[in-house]
């Protein structure tokens, strides 16, 4: 009979057992008796030479080895009487667990979806990008190759096995009766092989669907096929006019798999060399490269492979290189990831906090249990229990409350991460992540519940067993001295959860003046009433600067008619906070670290507009659009910074970025660095502006420059508008006349008020991390006072006696409730000073988060300190309120 | 009835006699416990303490296979058999039994004689 028969049959052993020993007890018998003793006097014999027949049946029953899971089983059921009994104490702790392993859950499936297992691709921690970095003082450089570039690096490397690039392009999808605009991620056709992308439908592109003289064919991202064409089950095969071009649809990815930025559709194009030079599509193209690394090649080493194979391409093509460069490489994990996982830790450490509260919390209340059950304990283990064995059923108590947190635990999390999803700021995670409480999680959580248990259990537990046994056993549980034996350990417990719950309070402190800091800062424009449009021109139409401010000019002319509108204007990116940057570089200075300035090229009434005022100088007239001479407006903090003192009126500035772009025709993918050998264009500096404090970092007001709007005319396609009320009144009008001007003009998805935009970009992590946070410290708040009520009211109970005799005697209940609140303020005191020494040096790890406000505002410390005060003595209060209820008479009785 | 010499058995060696005892063929403890007495000429004696926690033992670690079969006076006993492995187990027990009790013997022999 093996092991687990022997664990269930027990019933079937013992009957068997005790049949073998009557049989030889029995025999032995009928043996005397036919040796001629009388029956009695065998049986009495018999009898003694047996011993005890309970104990040779112990005996056997042990080498059965299933003795154990049955007194594990004893523990068990023994536990969850025991915890059923004392209900309120059960549901403390169980509540307490399941807030910190619930919270715990959330950011851990947020840690895995989005930092372990943010890519549906197999093998995405080994996908590497690279770019080529100038060594030189404008810090610049390009990630973009061109397509016979990108064919060298992928056949000269040694570190890849192999390598993929692709762009994203928006083309038109045409239908009946309109068109729509698809992003389209055009891609060298091994990508998909590389990446291991799986079609749901249909195939996937393979070169063959690439070379010369093959149809045209694309595949469709999941969602687009979900929303857009109704889940049409027939739909592989179907032809689409896409940009006037007929293309195949041959497969339907994946749901989870959309690379290149979420794009709506998926294309190939050529790896032949000669195809692609005599393809106008792809002539230009420059692609993004990404390598798969072979295994075992670290990043490092493969940036210094790519370096010879990209200073040898420089000997062959110099003119694509600059003269002093190096190749950064960098995992594709650390490229789109760095801002979200800045905001996950500090909330990771919240969390942790979180559940080293509640695990205080739970070993508080087992602690006063402990004391209760000290007795009981004493009893047991001076009858021969064994300590291993007391410890042990301690700790299957606290492994079973761990087990019931963990679920309740799960739930939280589940509604948590309902709830958590949609705030999470847009493009801090990549669109191929899921966030969700999965397997691996769930075993991390179990995890933590055990390891709750040895936390909340171990401690109460040897307490409770270790310590001479008489005077316990002397003592009963209540009203004695000895009652308060483990009154040391749940004090320090609760100053300890004082003091993590002021680190996480002010955290979240921090993080809500942070939130009101970004959106109540005073800018000098109404950011309702400013409505910002992003305009995309046809191909082919208002490539000229010139061409392009005629249009908007003429556009400006009409806008402005429109009732409501005051004022229209155009910028590359016609809102504040998105201006791209540029390095710079001034006539006759020298500097050792690389300078950085935001660049916008605007129409003369951008500065109207959104409220720069004019400090110094002129701003742009007439002829600053149309002359060849090139004139830069800067603002205070541009000209503290780079510019030398004196007059800033007339200093000549560089800007790299304009160099980089302005031989370049629009609708080109990317800036690359110029072929011919690099002229530097000076500006002159024509005026000074305001700074502005409606930059992303506005902690120190950022340096900004403007041109006019020509001057990089072919990639201004920003329109601002400002609306004498609100913005989204005249949105409709504003989208007609743009289309009256031109139906064929794109307008970006981002349409709406600068504050939507705002919203929506620049509020969105701040208010995320501050709604977590502070979600996190309500919990631990909570949680302290769940302890400290807890603690006290524990503390009254056992001195009810006390108290009687202290009342019977004319204490009055003043004096009563003073002595309990006295005592909770010295441990919620001691608690605070411990918890503004660990804030002090804690808060200054989300430094970089913050803004309008120092790691180490007193004010947000102030109001900490005094909440979590008024909030533990309100904890202290409920239970003391009840002790000076007590009537002296019952209370003497009492026990 | 008792006899003047009555050894205890060193540790070990009860279950040795117990599968050289079911070696002969499926029998009961308590004819195990008759057969060692007897043939030890009353020297041994088993306890029964002792016994059928052994006899548990074994039958555990599958040196034993029981079943339930009716004695000559026609009662239900719990007979005993030696499985494959557990004669196996006999042959080393017996054979390392043996070599102990040659090489003690060979000591105690000797042990007036001085090691040259």
């Amino acid at each position: 009979m093996n092991w687990l028969l022997r664990l269930f049959r027990t019933r079937k052993l013992e009957r068997e057992l005790d049949a073998e020993l009557r049989f030889h007890f029995e025999s032995q018998v009928q043996g005397k008796v036919e040796a001629g003793m009388s029956s009695s006097e065998a049986r009495r014999t018999t009898r003694l030479e047996f011993g005890g027949l309970e104990q040779i049946k112990e005996q056997c029953r042990e080498t059965r080895g299933t003795l154990w899971p049955a007194s594990l089983a004893q523990d068990f059921r023994f536990a969850l009487r025991s915890l059923n009994k004392t209900r309120s104490f059960t549901f403390l702790a169980v509540l307490s667990l399941s807030l910190g392993i619930g919270s715990v859950t959330v950011i851990f499936s947020a840690i895995y979806g989005v930092l372990i297992h943010p890519f549906p691709y197999p093998h995405f921690d080994r996908l590497v990008n690279f770019m080529i970095a100038s060594k030189d003082e404008s810090g610049g450089g390009r990630g973009f190759l061109t397509i016979p570039e990108f064919l060298d690096y992928r056949e000269q490397n040694h570190v890849f096995v192999d390598m993929i690039g692709g762009d994203t392009v928006a083309l038109h999808y045409r239908f009946g009766n309109g068109s729509l605009q698809w992003n389209v991620s055009r891609a060298s056709p091994n990508q998909w092989t590389v990446l291991g992308a799986k079609a749901l439908l249909g195939r996937i592109i393979t070169p063959d669907d690439t070379r010369a003289g093959a149809p045209p064919v694309f595949m469709m991202a999941y969602r687009v096929w979900k929303t857009q064409f109704n889940s049409d089950p027939d739909i592989i095969g179907k032809t689409f006019d896409i940009s006037d071009v007929p293309c195949r649809l041959i497969g339907v990815l994946e749901p989870r798999f959309s690379p290149g930025n979420g794009a709506d559709a998926f294309m190939g194009f050529s790896m032949d060399r000669v195809a692609v030079a005599n393809d106008p599509t792809f002539k230009d193209a420059r692609v993004w490269p990404l390598g798969m690394l072979k295994p075992g090649i670290t990043i490092p080493q493969a940036a210094a492979d790519l370096d010879l194979v990209a200073h040898h391409l420089a000997k062959v093509y110099p003119r694509d290189y600059p003269a002093q460069f190096r190749i950064t490489a960098v995992s594709l994990l650390d490229l789109v990831l760095p801002r979200f996982r800045q905001m996950l830790y500090p909330l990771l450490g919240a969390v942790l906090l979180l559940l080293l509260i509640a695990c205080g919390n739970v070993a508080n209340l087992l602690l006063s249990r402990a004391t209760v059950r000290d007795r009981e304990i004493a009893v047991r283990s001076s009858l021969g229990g064994s300590r291993w064995r007391l410890i042990r059923q301690l700790l299957v108590e606290s492994f079973v409350l761990a087990c019931a947190g963990c679920m309740a635990g799960c739930v939280f999390a589940w509604l948590g991460i309902r709830e958590l999803v949609p705030l999470i700021p847009q493009r801090a995670v990549p669109d191929e992540s899921i966030i969700e409480i999965n397997w691996i999680v769930l075993l991390a959580t179990m995890g933590l519940a055990f390891l709750a248990t040895i936390l909340c259990g171990l401690l109460p537990a040897i307490q409770s067993v270790s310590g001479p046994l008489y005077p316990r056993l002397a003592a009963s549980g209540k009203g004695s001295s000895v009652g308060l034996h483990h009154a040391r350990s749940r004090s320090f417990l609760i100053i300890v959860e004082v003091a993590l719950s002021v680190v996480l309070l002010t955290g979240a402190g921090l993080m809500l003046r942070t939130f009101f800091a970004t959106t109540h800062r005073g800018l000098a424009f109404e950011p309702r009433s400013i409505l910002s449009l992003q305009l995309r021109f046809p191909p082919g139409t208002y490539d000229k600067p010139a061409e392009r401010k005629v249009f908007f000019d003429e556009l400006q002319r009409k806008l402005t008619k429109i009732p409501g509108v005051r004022d229209a204007t155009e910028a590359i990116v016609a809102g504040p906070a998105f201006y791209p940057s540029s390095p710079i570089d001034r006539e006759g200075s020298t500097h050792a670290e690389p300078w950085r300035s935001s660049l916008n090229a605007v129409g003369a009434d951008f500065f109207r507009i959104f409220g720069y005022n004019l400090l110094r100088g002129r701003l742009f007239d007439r002829d600053d659009f149309d002359g060849p001479h090139l004139v830069v407006v800067v603002n205070q903090a541009f000209a503290r910074q780079f510019l030398s003192k004196g007059d800033p009126l007339g200093q000549q500035v560089n800007f790299a970025f304009y160099d980089e772009i302005k031989d370049l025709p629009s609708h080109s993918a990317a800036p690359v660095s110029d072929k011919s050998p690099k002229l530097k264009s000076y500006f002159e500096v024509v005026g000074v502006i305001s700074d502005s404090n409606a930059g992303l970092t506005a902690d120190q007001l950022a340096p900004e420059a403007f041109l006019p709007s020509t001057v990089l005319g072919q990639i201004v396609g920003g329109l601002a508008v400002k609306a004498s009320g609100d913005a989204e009144q005249v949105a409709g009008p504003v989208i007609q006349q743009v289309w009256a001007m031109n139906r064929n003009l794109d307008i970006g998805e981002d349409r709406g008020s600068i504050y939507d935009v705002f919203q929506k970009y620049v509020y969105a992590q701040p208010k995320f991390e501050f709604v977590m946070l502070s979600t996190f410290a309500g919990i631990g708040l909570l949680l302290v006072v769940i302890g400290i009520y807890s603690v006290t009211a524990y503390n009254v109970s056992l001195q009810t006696r006390e108290i009687g005799i202290r009342m019977a005697l004319g204490a009055q209940r003043g004096d009563v409730l003073r002595s309990i609140l006295r005592h909770g303020g010295i441990i919620i005191g001691m608690g605070l000073l411990l918890g503004l020494f660990a804030a002090w040096g804690t808060t200054r790890l989300i430094k970089n988060q913050l803004f309008g406000v120092e790691p180490t505002d007193p004010w947000t410390f102030a109001v900490v300190v005094a909440t979590i005060f008024a909030v533990g003595m309100f904890a202290c209060f409920l239970p003391g309120r009840r002790a000076i209820r007590i009537d002296p008479c019952t209370a003497l009785r009492h026990d | 009835m008792k006899s003047p010499f009555r050894l205890d058995l060193p540790q070990g060696t009860l279950d040795l006699l117990i599968l050289r005892v079911v070696a002969l063929g499926p029998v009961h403890g308590y004819a195990i416990a008759q057969h060692i007495q007897v043939i030890s000429k009353e020297v041994l004696q088993v306890q029964q303490g002792s016994l059928y926690p052994a006899l548990h033992r074994l039958e555990n670690k599958k040196f034993l296979i029981a079943e339930w079969a009716q004695t000559e006076t026609g009662r239900e006993a719990k007979f005993y058999r030696l499985t494959a492995k557990g004669r196996t187990q006999l042959s080393v027990e017996t054979a390392s039994w043996t070599r102990l009790t040659e090489v003690v013997g060979l000591i105690l022999d000797g042990l007036l004689v001085e090691p040259s």
